[in-house]
C-alpha cells in the first residue's frame, strides 16, 4: 500500500473540458488504487467525471495528483502522462 | 378541428383556442408550420421526501435498476449517433459518462440510506453538483449544469416509469419544458419537424444537436408547454425566434411562401457550406461574417462563415446601457472565441461616440462624426481602454482572436496602442495568465488618411479591414445620417473605388491581408469588384456569407482584375455601376 503525491499543470488550451477529464476519468478506472486530485484545497475523486468537471481546470492551472493502494507509483506516472501529452490537444 | 383553423381567415382571431405569439432565441434556423406535441414538464418531486429503514433496501434496489436500465439505454444512443457529426456524437458520449459516473451513484445510495426516497436522493445529489458548477468562473461549466438536470430528468421519470411515446411525435413540432439529449434523439428518430423548449442556452447541447440535424428550434420560449396545447397549429419561425400558435390563415399563408423560398435557397446554396472558398483560377478569397452578439455568431457559423471578420464591441455597450468592467468583456469574448474556435474572431475595441453613447463624453458634439471617438476616446480614457484590451488578451488564450483599431488617421495611434499591449502582456506574463503573446493587431481603413499614411501603417500592423461606410462618408464629406445630402453618400464613387484599390495595392505587396467589413462587401454588384481590387477577406452578414461566397467560386480573379484596371478610370459611380450590373 503506497501513497504518492505530484503536481501536474493542464497543458492543453481549452482546459480540463469533458474529452479530457472523460480520458483522466477512463485511466483512472484501470488502476485499483484511489486517485483523487487536489486544486485550491478542492479534493475529488479521479474517477468520477462529475468530479473532475467540478474542478475546472483551465489552462495553465496546476493541480495535485493523489494515488493511495498497490498501484500508486503506475497512477501518478500515468496521470502525469496525460497532462504532460495535454490530452492529445493543442 | 382542421376546417376551423383554415376557415377563419376571415377573423384575424381564433375563437376556438387560445393564439398568440410567443418570442425566444433561435437555436437552430429555419422555419417549420405543423402540429404540436407538447410534453409537460417532469414531477413535482418533493426533494426531502423520508421513507422508512424498511424501505432503504427496496429504494436502493429501485435506484440500480433503473440505473441500469439508463446506461443501457444511454450506451444504445452512442453507438447509433456514431455515424452523425461529431458534435451529436460527443455530446451523447459525455451524457453517457455522467451515467457512468459510480461515484456519484454511490453518493445518491448513501442519501437513501439517510432514509430519503430514490426520487429525492438523486434531486439532491444532482442539485448539490449543480450548485459547483453553476458556482463555477469557467462559463462553458456553467452551461453544462443543463446536462446534470438532465441527467437528473432521466432518472427521475424512470423512478416515476412514466415513459413518453416518440413516436407520437412523428411529424409534428416538439413543445417542452427541457429535453435531453438523449430524449431528443428519440424525438428527432420519431420524426419531429421542428423543436420549441422553455429553457436552454445557445450553446446547450440541445441547440447544439438541433443544428446538427437541421431541426429548426427555438429556445427560452417562457410558458411554451403550458400556453401551447397537443395538436394546437403552429408556426416556429426559428430565424426571428418567434413561435405563433393557432395563427391565422393570413399569417399561415405568408409563411407557406416563405418557406418554398428558403427550401430553394437552400437546395442551391447548401452544399457550400464546407468548400473553401476561392476563386476559378485558385486565389483564396475568405468569407468571414460581421456578428456582435452570441447569437449572430452562431447564426454565422452556421451559415458558413470562415471567421468573424468583425465583432463590434460597443454593442455590448449599447445593449448594457454601460461599459461592461474588464471581468464581463473577458468572460464574453471568452465565450465568442471559444464559440468559434478554430475559426478566428477580429475583436474592433469600442468605437464609441456621442451619437453612440454619452457617457464620459461630452455631450451635444456640433459633429460627432469628426469629434471625440473611436480611437481618440480610447487612448484619452487609458483606465478603460486597458481594461478592454487586457480582457482581450485574456480571451486569446486559444489563438483566435485578433484585434482591431476603429478612426486611426496616424502611426502615433497604432504606437501608443502597441505600448499599451506590450505592458499589459508583460503583466500577465508576471501574473502567470495565458494569452496569445502574437496577437494579431489591425486597423480600420475608413479616413482618407489612413489611406493615404498606408504605406507607413504596413510597418505596425497585421491586417487592414476597410469599413467603406465610413470612408465614404468621410472621402465624401457627407453625412451618412443626414438625409439631406443622402443622393451625394455614394459607396461606389470612384474617389472610394480608387482608394480600395490603392490600399489593396500596397497591402498586398506588403503581404498584409486585406479585408472589407462595410456594407460594400454584401452589395451584390460589388462582390467582383471587391475581388478584382484584390481584397483577400470580404466579412458580410451571416445570412450573406453563403450567397457571396456562391459568386467567388464562380469568379476568375484574373479575368477581373483586368476589367477592374478599365473600371478605375471611369468618371463616376453611374459608368462604374453599369459595367459592373452588365458584367453580370
Amino acid at each position: 500500500m503506497e501513497e504518492l503525491e505530484k503536481e501536474v499543470e493542464v497543458r492543453n488550451r481549452a482546459g480540463l473540458h469533458t474529452r479530457p477529464a472523460a480520458m483522466l476519468v477512463k485511466l483512472s478506472a484501470k488502476y485499483h488504487s484511489e486517485i483523487y486530485l487536489i486544486k485550491d484545497g478542492f479534493t475529488i475523486n479521479a474517477k468520477s467525471i462529475i468530479g473532475v468537471m467540478t474542478l475546472a481546470a483551465e489552462f495553465g492551472a496546476k493541480l495535485m495528483v493523489r494515488a493511495e493502494g498497490i498501484d500508486a507509483k503506475e497512477a501518478i506516472d500515468g496521470i502525469a502522462q496525460l497532462f504532460d501529452d495535454g490530452f492529445g490537444e493543442p | 378541428m382542421d376546417n376551423n383553423f383554415i376557415n377563419s381567415s376571415d377573423s384575424d382571431t381564433n375563437h376556438s383556442k387560445g393564439s398568440g405569439i410567443l418570442k425566444g432565441i433561435p437555436a437552430s434556423n429555419g422555419i417549420v408550420v405543423g402540429k404540436c406535441f407538447v410534453v409537460d414538464d417532469v414531477i413535482n418531486i418533493i426533494a426531502n421526501e423520508l421513507i422508512s429503514d424498511e424501505e432503504v433496501g427496496n429504494e436502493i434496489t429501485r435506484l440500480e435498476e433503473v440505473y441500469r436500465l439508463i446506461r443501457a439505454e444511454f450506451d444504445e444512443a452512442y453507438h447509433k449517433v456514431q455515424t452523425v457529426s461529431n458534435s451529436v456524437r460527443a455530446i451523447i458520449e459525455s451524457n453517457l459518462f455522467i451515467v457512468n459516473d459510480v461515484y456519484i451513484e454511490k453518493e445518491i445510495v448513501n442519501i437513501i440510506k439517510d432514509r430519503h426516497s430514490a426520487e429525492s436522493s438523486v434531486i439532491q445529489v444532482f442539485e448539490k453538483q449543480k450548485t459547483f458548477f453553476k458556482k463555477s468562473k469557467d462559463p462553458i461549466l456553467r452551461e453544462r449544469s443543463v446536462e446534470l438536470d438532465h441527467i437528473k430528468q432521466r432518472l427521475i421519470s424512470k423512478l416515476k416509469q412514466q415513459e413518453i411515446v416518440y413516436s407520437n411525435a412523428k411529424n409534428k413540432i416538439l413543445i417542452v419544458v427541457n429535453v435531453t439529449p438523449n430524449d431528443l434523439l428519440h424525438f428527432v428518430e420519431a420524426g419531429i419537424i421542428g423543436m420549441v423548449t422553455e429553457v436552454g442556452g445557445i450553446a446547450s447541447h440541445v441547440s447544439i444537436m438541433a443544428r446538427a440535424y437541421g431541426l429548426p428550434a427555438v429556445i427560452g420560449v417562457k410558458d411554451a408547454a403550458n400556453l401551447i396545447s397537443n395538436g394546437d397549429n403552429a408556426i416556429v419561425d426559428a430565424y426571428a425566434g418567434s413561435v405563433y400558435y393557432n395563427p391565422n390563415y393570413t399569417l399561415l399563408k405568408s409563411y407557406k411562401i416563405k418557406i418554398e423560398k428558403i427550401r430553394e435557397r437552400r437546395e442551391r446554396l447548401g452544399k457550400l457550406i464546407d468548400i473553401e472558398s476561392m476563386t476559378k483560377d485558385n486565389r483564396r478569397v475568405i468569407v468571414s461574417a460581421n456578428a456582435d452578439k452570441y447569437e449572430e455568431v452562431m447564426e454565422a457559423i452556421i451559415n458558413g462563415a470562415e471567421n468573424i471578420g468583425l465583432m463590434r464591441s460597443e454593442m455590448m455597450i449599447i445593449s448594457l446601457g454601460k461599459i461592461p468592467d474588464e471581468k464581463t468583456q473577458y468572460e464574453y469574448y471568452h465565450k465568442l472565441a471559444q464559440a468559434v474556435y478554430p475559426k478566428k474572431i477580429t475583436i474592433r475595441v469600442f468605437d464609441i461616440g456621442s451619437d453612440k453613447y454619452s457617457e464620459g463624453i461630452p455631450l451635444s458634439e456640433n459633429n460627432p462624426a469628426l469629434g471625440f471617438r473611436g480611437i481618440r476616446y480610447l487612448l484619452a480614457s487609458e483606465d478603460l481602454y486597458k481594461a478592454q484590451l487586457r480582457a482581450i488578451l485574456r480571451a486569446s488564450s486559444m489563438k483566435n482572436i485578433k484585434i482591431l483599431l476603429p478612426m486611426i488617421c496616424s502611426i502615433s495611434e497604432v504606437e501608443d496602442t502597441k505600448r499599451i499591449i506590450d505592458s499589459i502582456k508583460q503583466e500577465l506574463i508576471s501574473q502567470d495568465i495565458p494569452f496569445d503573446n502574437n496577437i494579431a493587431v489591425g486597423v480600420m481603413i475608413e479616413t482618407p488618411a489612413a489611406v493615404i499614411m498606408l504605406a507607413e501603417l504596413c510597418k505596425y500592423v497585421d491586417f487592414f479591414s476597410i469599413g467603406t461606410n465610413d470612408l465614404t462618408q468621410y472621402t465624401l464629406a457627407t453625412d451618412r445620417d443626414n438625409s439631406l445630402v443622402t443622393n451625394y453618400y455614394d459607396t461606389f464613387h470612384p474617389s472610394v473605388i480608387r482608394q480600395i484599390k490603392y490600399v489593396s495595392e500596397i497591402a498586398n505587396k506588403a503581404g498584409i491581408p486585406i479585408s472589407v467589413c462595410g456594407e460594400l462587401a454584401g452589395h451584390s454588384a460589388a462582390t467582383e469588384l471587391l475581388i478584382g481590387l484584390g481584397v483577400n477577406e470580404l466579412s458580410v452578414a451571416p445570412s450573406l456569407c453563403l450567397e457571396i461566397k456562391s459568386k467567388i467560386l464562380s469568379s476568375n480573379y484574373a479575368k477581373l482584375k483586368r476589367i477592374m484596371t478599365k473600371l478605375i478610370k471611369l468618371p463616376d459611380s453611374t459608368s462604374i455601376l453599369s459595367v459592373l450590373e452588365k458584367d453580370k
